[in-house]
């Protein structure tokens, strides 16, 4: 039963990161990529109508991640106390960068939400990146399951790291490419033009640095914390993960090239896909390693919340997504093409 | 006061009052936005699309504030309280994570859709998306009460060996009594809060000569709205609340109504300052007996005093909770009143022509628009530029030759409050009769 919510829960992680991954990618570009008046609003309204649904996969992901696993959530975010409450104020600034820019007809103001959208969105990006890097690394657990970190000590990852040391940052910016990488993409898929062209650009520009990126995040994950490949020799069938984070990144390449627009967004989709399951697959069973003692780590099974709870929620959490992916569906299919600045 | 667990309560207060300011509003105006757009459908007739689009827009600000402000409290489960979230998450966060899986989902989706897509929906389909909205807007309120009700009252647990809880029953736990009445009586309070917003703005508009097509919509489909949900609130909802309260939580109860002694034939305190030292009320203004009558049925029973609890039961802070519920009936009251007085006079078909002629512009009863208007128009004699931008038949103008060629200011006050209590009364006297003593309408 736990596993099976590990499981859901990282499925919700994985949705939350494609899905909100293109438009705050698209965000942390903004200010780069369009440049002019008319195209900042294409940028908007190309994620205008689904960027509130896709953050709510965060949110949804919370909730459940909050009821399946209550050790978990309660002692990584008041450990992360700091870290957090910086998020949360980086989503409201992100949030009232998009909404309100359209109601205030003011260029001081308009220049102020769009930095705020693209800064905050950038932000957002390298703090969850981050994040994950901190979830890899593992965090100074006590034997109670809870911790404190800093901010940043010694940027270096041993027995007393910070948020921030020299391997998350690693991972920041490792996400950071690949977020923007798949903004760009999603982007260059929704709109025409000069900003098309510019944003093929930037992707030219950014897939090596991404496959860069990638190995080297790869090498110093091992690196940091060797146990992350003990289910990848224990069952050889989890090596398909890297194959098809590879072909993501072949396809974003190749079908840039070949200017099949849909095709790339799918292949940065699958790559984001494949990394975030490899990470999950390697952290398994842990949910939050401890990087002293592993005896204090968080597992599913001293972080699951009582089985009643576990197997009533399993009803209707099956049916509830199913619907709401029903939902995406419609919306993406009802706002499908391109984006034009006439009807902005 | 200095601890750190007082100063969670007021992080988490802070937070939960901010946020709450929102989606009130949205939950409030969501049936309202629905109602528009059937009316709209119905008649066929655009003012109540346009006057829909208005209000949608109102609505998706305020969502996003909403969501944006909202999102802390979710966090700050894990950050300030996390031992309790520990214990408690597999109860708790059950309703949560549904808010977010059936209700979060549903109004984004279908928000977006409302407002991109009213071209490719169609008539009818808008009319869907809108009240998809409105069902993921009150949904999610559901599971935020329901979580709420379960801490106040909690019901279908186990307590498991390491002392944290779990759901025997999911339904028990949305099914939850408290739930129920505490969700009637939020919901109302949410539509209170849309319809004084609708009523308001319909009024302003109204009073300013602008938009008077919109404004009467607004007005007339908020006072109906606002009459429905202050009588809801009262009764039954609000009588049940605090009769279920009484039963379960006899402390709170004492300590909201600073009932120090028990007693048969309880009185209701209407106001009067709680002194916690001496046990007593202090300038009180009572009702006898009225406190029984109102949990028991009868004027006989007893009712519970804050003596029959042990001083470490009481709520920490007895004076904030006995003003904050008193200033709640009492907002709640004055709400009730505001919308009967309105709805009578839009029954008789005198609203709208009291707002424009008793308090119209020769007569603004009280109030600063009237000074505003002097202001704006002494300005504007002094200022050409100034006028060469406003239109002519500005109503300051007219007002300040009216004024000054008429009569003096003061006789045009107390002329106009004469005719707002003429037209008052005018209420109580049967409609045909009025109508021919009145001079035509102007329009």
């Amino acid at each position: 039963m736990e596993t099976i919510w590990f499981v859901l829960v990282e499925l919700m992680l994985i949705g939350y990161v494609v899905l909100d991954g293109f438009d705050l990618g698209a965000g942390a570009l903004h200010l780069v990529a369009a440049r002019t008046g008319d195209q900042r609003r294409m940028v908007l309204q190309a994620i205008g109508p689904v960027w509130d649904g896709n953050e709510v996969w965060l949110l949804a992901a919370g909730g459940t991640l909050f009821y399946a696993f209550p050790l978990l959530y309660a002692s990584s975010f008041s450990g992360f106390y700091l870290a957090l409450n910086i998020v949360l104020w980086l989503l409201v600034f992100r949030a009232i960068g998009i909404e309100f820019r359209m109601h205030l007809a003011n260029s001081v103001w308009r220049a102020f939400f769009d930095g705020a959208f693209s800064l905050a969105s950038l932000l957002l990006i390298v703090f969850f990146g981050a994040a994950l890097g901190n979830v890899m690394r593992g965090v100074p657990l006590g034997p109670d399951h809870y911790f404190f970190v800093p901010l940043w000590t010694d940027f270096r990852p041993g027995s007393h790291p910070g948020i921030l040391d020299w391997y998350t940052v690693l991972c920041a910016v490792a996400t950071l490419v690949a977020v923007s990488v798949h903004g760009a993409l999603y982007l260059i898929l929704k709109t025409e033009g000069a900003l098309n062209a510019r944003l093929r650009a930037i992707v030219k520009l950014l897939w090596p640095a991404l496959v860069l990126f990638s190995g080297v995040a790869l090498w110093a994950s091992v690196l940091v914390h060797p146990q992350l490949l003990d289910n990848y020799r224990a069952g050889p069938a989890g090596w398909i993960i890297p194959a098809l984070a590879a072909a993501g990144l072949g396809g974003i390449f190749h079908f840039t090239r070949t200017g099949r627009e849909r095709n790339a967004f799918l292949s940065s989709c699958l790559y984001i896909v494949a990394v975030l399951s490899g990470a999950a697959f390697a952290l398994y069973p842990d949910l939050l390693p401890s990087s002293g003692d592993p005896a204090n780590s968080i597992t599913i099974r001293n972080a699951a919340a009582g089985g009643l709870s576990l197997s009533a929620g399993l009803y209707w959490w099956v049916a509830g997504m199913l619907v709401a992916i029903g939902y995406f569906v419609l919306v993406y299919t009802m706002f499908k093409g391109k984006v034009r600045a006439s009807h902005a | 006061m200095n601890d750190a667990l007082f100063i969670h309560r007021i992080h988490f207060a802070f937070t939960i009052t901010y946020h709450y300011i929102f989606p009130q509003l949205t939950m409030g105006l969501a049936p309202l936005i629905v109602a528009l757009k059937t009316l709209g459908l119905r008649t066929q007739d655009p003012v109540y699309g346009n006057a829909a689009r208005f209000w949608t827009k109102i609505f998706g600000i305020n969502f996003v504030a909403g969501v944006v402000t909202g999102i802390p409290m979710e966090f700050q489960f894990g950050t300030n309280w996390s031992r309790f979230s520990q214990l408690t998450g597999g109860v708790i966060a059950q309703p949560l994570a549904m808010e977010g899986v059936f209700s979060f989902f549903l109004e984004s989706a279908f928000l977006g859709m409302f407002l991109f897509g009213e071209k490719r929906l169609g008539r009818v389909g808008h009319w869907w998306a809108a009240f998809l909205v409105f069902l993921g807007s009150w949904l999610s309120g559901f599971f935020i009460v329901a979580a709420d009700a379960w801490m106040q009252h909690p019901v279908a647990y186990n307590r498991l060996p390491d002392g944290s809880f779990e759901v025997t029953s999911l339904w028990g736990v949305l099914a939850n009594r408290w739930a129920l009445i505490q969700y009637a009586h939020t919901m109302s309070g949410a539509v209170i809060t849309g319809a004084f917003a609708m009523s308001a703005l319909g009024a302003f508009y109204l009073l300013n000569n602008r938009h008077a097509a919109y404004g009467r919509v607004f007005l007339r489909t908020g006072v109906i709205a606002g009459i429905i949900a202050t009588a809801f609130q009262i009764f039954p909802s609000g009588d049940m609340h605090g009769r279920y309260m009484a039963h379960h939580q006899p402390v709170t109860t004492a300590a909201m109504e600073a009932l120090f002694q028990s007693q048969t034939g309880a009185p209701i305190v209407i106001l009067g300052q709680p002194d916690i030292e001496r046990r007593r009320i202090d300038n009180p203004i009572v009702v006898n007996n009225a406190l029984s009558f109102l949990i028991y049925g009868t004027t006989r029973a007893e009712v519970k005093g804050l003596d029959q609890f042990p001083q470490q039961d009481w709520p920490t802070n007895i004076p904030l909770l006995y003003f904050a519920y008193h200033v709640m009936a009492g907002l709640g009251t004055l709400f009730a009143a505001v919308m009967i007085v309105s709805a009578l006079l839009l029954w008789r078909g005198a609203l709208f022509s009291n707002i424009v002629d008793a308090v119209g512009p020769d007569a603004r009863v009280p109030v600063s628009i009237h000074r505003e208007y002097r202001r704006m128009a002494d300005r504007r004699n002094r200022a050409p530029a100034l006028a060469r931008i406003r239109p002519a038949a500005d109503p300051g103008r007219v007002f300040l030759q009216r004024v000054r060629g008429e009569r003096p200011v003061h006789a045009a006050r107390l002329h106009g409050i004469v005719r707002a209590a003429v037209h008052l009364a005018s209420v109580f006297v049967p409609a045909r009769d009025r109508t021919r003593s009145r001079r035509p309408a102007r329009r």
